[in-house]
């Protein structure tokens, strides 16, 4: 008993800023828990500042001796003009704009190892990609001694940061605050054959306008001092709560086998708590937006672990926190970190304009893209922002149809998949650039469109190709396999083929690699079109044959009980250059169809047919297999013109012009 | 009760010019129908043997829409350029028929006179074209100012606001009250162009300002009246959204029948527009009418009269008098008046 009080004594003196014993979440690790920090934080709420102890443990999990060590500085993004994310966003990010002199920053005060040398002196800002020398983003300290194959490094670093006024992410909008990317992160260390290393490397980038992030597992235990009275939401598990004696409390959290930890405090906060089977969620809302918007986020949210869960893989955090920015701070909006998504809402938006549930959904799935399976999003934004597209336009439609997912409002509706498929067909240069690119790299623009829109749209072509239940084992067994670690594009290309492979066989060739070199690394378009239909009375050979000693016309040998025989040219062409192949559905008169299968390669291809039926109607991809398809409007020919819509819509805007020129001629 | 005199009066004579009413009706439906005619076949050279019409039937189809409008969207918008200049027309061509509406309305003749009605167009078209400018002038530079002055007040009201709430409630009381004052301007104008008719005016300016001032005089009739008409017109958009939606257009018997509840609609507001008219032209005459009463006359005292000599009593003899006359009283002398009139401006109309 006494040697118990005396360890429990120890502990305490120790360990003076906890006051319980570390939670454990999973007692055996998920993820190789590379980089753990040790932080303790205290926001001045007044000046917008956060002075920081950090302790960060790296572990060396390659087989090279590490001669120097290379971070992310993000907050100096928002520093001056110069830096690289300023000058190429012009000062804004998604529409929302720097407030003028909202700049942030962050300084190293000090860094060293642990029981070892001095770090500070020997930091050097460094600019792998674009020789921006007024960049700080990423700095390099070399190690007076190396850090070896699989040993652990322990470096104590005292930082301050001035938080921007929030317009990209993260910042401050008065006294609300969402503190992302905040604390000075060591960038991944990629040795010899993980992703496209063939020799050990950093891959630690600027900060881009266009980029995100990407960084190692780890444990994070973070204790945050605000003022008393704000609410605090974080990543992980609110371990204990102190008040201190200063009108300040202490927020102690744990989290487990995640990469990175973002908080947010406000006075304004309302609660919500929920549960969905092992995780409990939390809610941090807008007071004026409890009312309508509460039940949308819990919902909605509570639709994505269930799909994720049955269609992917678990969830394996026993929690997850939802804020809802307040008015002001939307640039903190739509943004997610491990176990903590912000949401984006308004007060009195009605049920039927779903933008609650879109941004909730679509950043629940980075929860599996980006943060479970750690791809690099810097260098392939399509593997993070696209997949999680393509499941925010799924799981939308399943929940809310449809034609009706994204808005059913006042007789207008759209779904969310013809939203983002029109992000892409509806570009005025569809090939501005190819969906595989460093985000930083498009110069001309389009990385919404190709990485977000067009990855979902060939996703969804995918799909719709080799089946539903195909594509779930393909995605369940690339988030299986690459969970906790750093995929490739070639990665996932090789789970496509594995699976494609074993459960249809040679039915698209020996793998689908020539799929993704199309709408993956390429930037043709795809646009097939039903060209023409013609039928043509058939009466045999032209001119005149012999006949009972006369020479006639062959139509004086027609014979009305056989009926008339047509002759029926279908003619289907490829307008663009992904070829893929096809379907053309033929429909005759007396009602009877054929299907052709068409490989998609030639420009054109030409179906005839002879009978005593003509062709009404023929139609190129009948299924909509290829959503990639530009223009569904010419995939399909009719002879018999279907006239009711011509008329609605004429009468319609019959309608429309009367009102426009009453209204314009008010005097 | 006065606006509800001029409502009803002016529904009445509105009424009997249903002619008239059908007239700019079908000014409406042909400009309109050109344009319809023109997207109609850009429709069927577009899309007019695509199957995809089949989503159309029932119901709007995003994704037929967005391709369509990616791929001929060119076609489409130089159809709607076009909508602008006819815009343009189409406020001149008002500008011009204003004149005949507001005289047919004033004469109030039993049969509608199609001369009559454009020789009235022709002899107000140049002067309502002056109130056009005029008022659109003010109309432009008090909406700028409103905006600026709205602009800035609301940025220092919600500049610390946490939450929409507040900048949301005050963007609609703003843009009510913009919308309010614009369309007193507007209401300005109408009395223009009424007075212009109702006194044959020539001198715009002097219209223009003294319907400004006659707006503010009887505010609460001029804007009474104005605001009952627009609720019911708002009522009849209202009904229209409702059968709309019940109707549909899913079938050729639909469609027909929404084109009839369409053309009802244009129809109630070109009748809601010429009893706006009707019901200032009342209002206005009214108005002008008590202002034009002649005003009682103060009254001047007369000279003193001289005073009245005592009756004489009869005697008890008979007294030598005229045979058969009788005396009579003397009279006070009548009073003066010393009344004005009002110099009558008006001239009859050739």
């Amino acid at each position: 008993m006494k040697s118990s009080l005396c360890a429990l004594a120890v502990i305490l003196i120790l360990c003076p800023s906890r006051t319980s014993a570390l939670q454990i979440i999973f007692p055996q690790p998920l993820s190789p828990r590379i980089a753990s920090y040790t932080i303790s934080v205290t926001l001045d709420a007044e000046r917008k500042v956060l002075q920081g102890k950090e302790t960060l443990r790296w572990r060396n999990t390659s087989k090279d001796r590490i001669r120097e060590l290379r971070f992310h500085l993000y907050l100096n993004a928002f520093k001056n003009s110069k830096s690289t994310f300023m000058t190429e966003s012009g000062g804004q990010l998604r529409g929302d704009r720097m407030e003028a002199g909202g700049w942030g920053w962050i300084d190293v005060a000090s860094m060293k190892v642990r029981d070892g040398e001095e770090l500070k002196s020997k930091m050097e800002f460094i600019h792998p990609d674009d020789d921006n020398t007024m960049d700080q983003t990423v700095f390099r300290v070399p190690l007076s001694k190396p850090v070896l194959p699989n040993q652990l490094i322990v470096l104590d670093i005292d930082f301050t940061a001035k938080l921007p006024a929030v317009f990209a992410r993260t910042g401050y909008n008065q006294d609300f605050f969402m503190v992302g990317q905040w604390f000075p992160k060591i960038g991944v260390y990629e040795p010899a054959g993980m992703r496209y290393a063939t020799q050990g490397q950093w891959n630690c980038h600027q900060f881009h306008a266009n980029s995100e992030f990407y960084a190692d597992y780890g444990v994070y235990d973070v204790d945050m001092t605000v003022p008393a009275n704000y609410v605090v939401g974080a990543t992980g598990i609110l371990e204990n709560e102190r008040v201190n004696g200063d009108s300040t409390k202490t927020c102690f959290y744990h989290a487990e086998d995640i990469h990175d930890f973002s908080w947010t405090a406000s006075p304004l906060y309302k609660v919500v708590e929920d549960q969905w089977k092992h995780v409990k969620i939390r809610l941090l809302i807008q007071p004026d937006r409890l009312k309508g918007n509460a039940q949308r986020y819990i919902q909605s949210v509570k639709a994505a672990l269930a799909f994720f869960d049955e269609h992917v893989g678990k969830y394996p955090y026993p929690n997850l926190t939802i804020v809802d920015p307040q008015w002001g701070a939307f640039g903190a909006g739509g943004m997610e970190y491990p176990t903590l998504i912000t949401g984006g809402s308004f007060w009195a938006v009605p049920d039927g304009i779903r933008l609650v549930e879109v941004v909730t959904i679509h950043e629940f799935g980075h929860q599996y893209f980006y943060g479970l399976v750690g791809s690099n999003e810097f260098e392939e934004a399509w593997l993070d922002e696209g997949i999680t597209q393509y499941y925010e336009t799924r799981i939308m439609d399943v929940t809310y149809g449809v034609k009706t997912s994204a808005a059913d409002f006042m007789g207008f509706h759209v779904g969310d998949f013809e939203i983002t498929r029109s992000g892409y067909t509806g570009l005025s240069n569809p090939r501005i650039a190819p969906t595989y690119a460093n985000s930083w790299d498009y110069k001309a623009g389009g990385y919404g469109s190709m990485t977000y829109d067009k990855t979902a749209t060939f996703l969804t072509t995918l799909q719709r190709m080799i089946g539903a239940d195909v594509m779930d084992e393909v995605m369940k067994t690339y988030f299986e396999r690459w969970k906790f670690k750093h995929p490739c594009s070639r990665d996932f290309i090789a789970v496509v083929n594995e699976v494609v492979h074993k459960r249809l066989g040679d039915k698209f060739g020996k793998d689908m690699n020539w799929f993704f070199d199309q709408v993956l690394y390429g930037t043709d378009v795809c646009d097939y079109e039903l060209s023409s239909i013609r039928n043509e009375l058939v009466f045999g050979t032209r001119g005149l044959v012999d006949s009972a000693g006369t020479k006639i016309h062959p139509r004086e040998q027609f014979n009305p009980e056989e009926g008339s025989t047509y002759h029926s040219r279908i003619l289907v062409s490829r307008l663009g250059d992904v070829r893929m192949p096809v379907d053309v559905l033929v429909h005759f008169a007396d009602g009877k169809e054929i299907r052709e299968h068409w490989d998609g390669q030639a420009r054109w291809k030409e179906y005839n047919y002879t009978g005593h039926q003509r062709v009404t109607w023929a139609k190129v991809d009948p299924d909509d297999v290829l959503a990639i398809d530009i223009n569904v409007n010419n995939n399909s020919k009719t002879e018999d013109p279907i006239s009711q819509p011509i008329w609605k819509y004429t009468v319609k805007f019959l309608f429309w012009m009367e009102n426009v020129l009453q209204y314009s001629s008010i005097f | 009760m006065t606006t509800l005199k001029a409502l009803f009066s002016g529904v009445h004579s509105t009424n009997r010019s249903y002619r008239m009413v059908a007239l700019l009706y079908a000014f409406d439906l042909l400009i309109a129908a050109i344009l319809a005619y023109g997207f109609r076949s850009v429709l069927i050279a577009t899309i007019g043997d695509s199957m995809s019409l089949e989503h159309l039937i029932k119901d709007f189809d995003y994704t037929v829409y967005t391709d369509y409008m990616f791929k001929y969207g060119g076609r489409v918008s130089a159809l709607i350029s076009q909508i602008y200049w006819l815009m343009f027309f189409y406020l001149l061509l008002n500008t011009l028929l204003g004149g005949g509406t507001i005289a047919t309305l004033k004469d109030g003749a039993e049969r509608f006179s199609m001369r009559s009605f454009f020789e009235n167009c022709g002899a107000y078209f140049f002067r309502f074209l002056r109130l056009l400018l005029i008022f659109g002038v003010i109309l432009i530079l008090l909406g700028a100012t409103l905006s600026a002055v709205f602009g800035g007040v609301y940025t220092v009201l919600t500049q610390d606001s946490v939450s929409e709430v507040w900048p949301f409630s005050l963007a609609i009381i703003l843009f009510l009250l913009f919308l309010f004052i614009e369309m007193l301007v507007v209401l300005m104008a109408d009395y223009a162009k009424v007075a212009t008719v109702a006194n044959d005016a020539t001198s715009m300016l002097k219209m223009s300002w003294q319907s400004i001032k006659f707006v503010f005089r009887h505010f609460v009739s001029t804007v009474g009246l104005q605001l009952s008409i627009l609720v019911s017109v708002l009522v009849a958009v209202i009904v229209y959204l409702i059968l709309e939606d019940q109707i549909g257009m899913a079938t050729p018997l639909a469609v027909i029948v929404m084109f009839l509840v369409q053309q009802a609609s244009v129809g109630f507001k070109v009748w809601a527009r010429v009893l706006t008219f009707a019901g200032e032209l009342e209002l206005f005459k009214k108005f002008e009418k008590e202002a034009s009463l002649p005003v009682p006359a103060p009254v001047v005292p007369g000279p003193t009269p001289e005073p009245v000599a005592p009756p004489v009593m009869p005697s008890a003899a008979p007294a030598a008098t005229e045979s058969g006359k009788k005396k009579r009283k003397t009279r006070r002398p009548p009073l003066r008046r010393t009344a004005v009139r009002r110099k009558r401006t008006s001239k009859k109309s050739k």
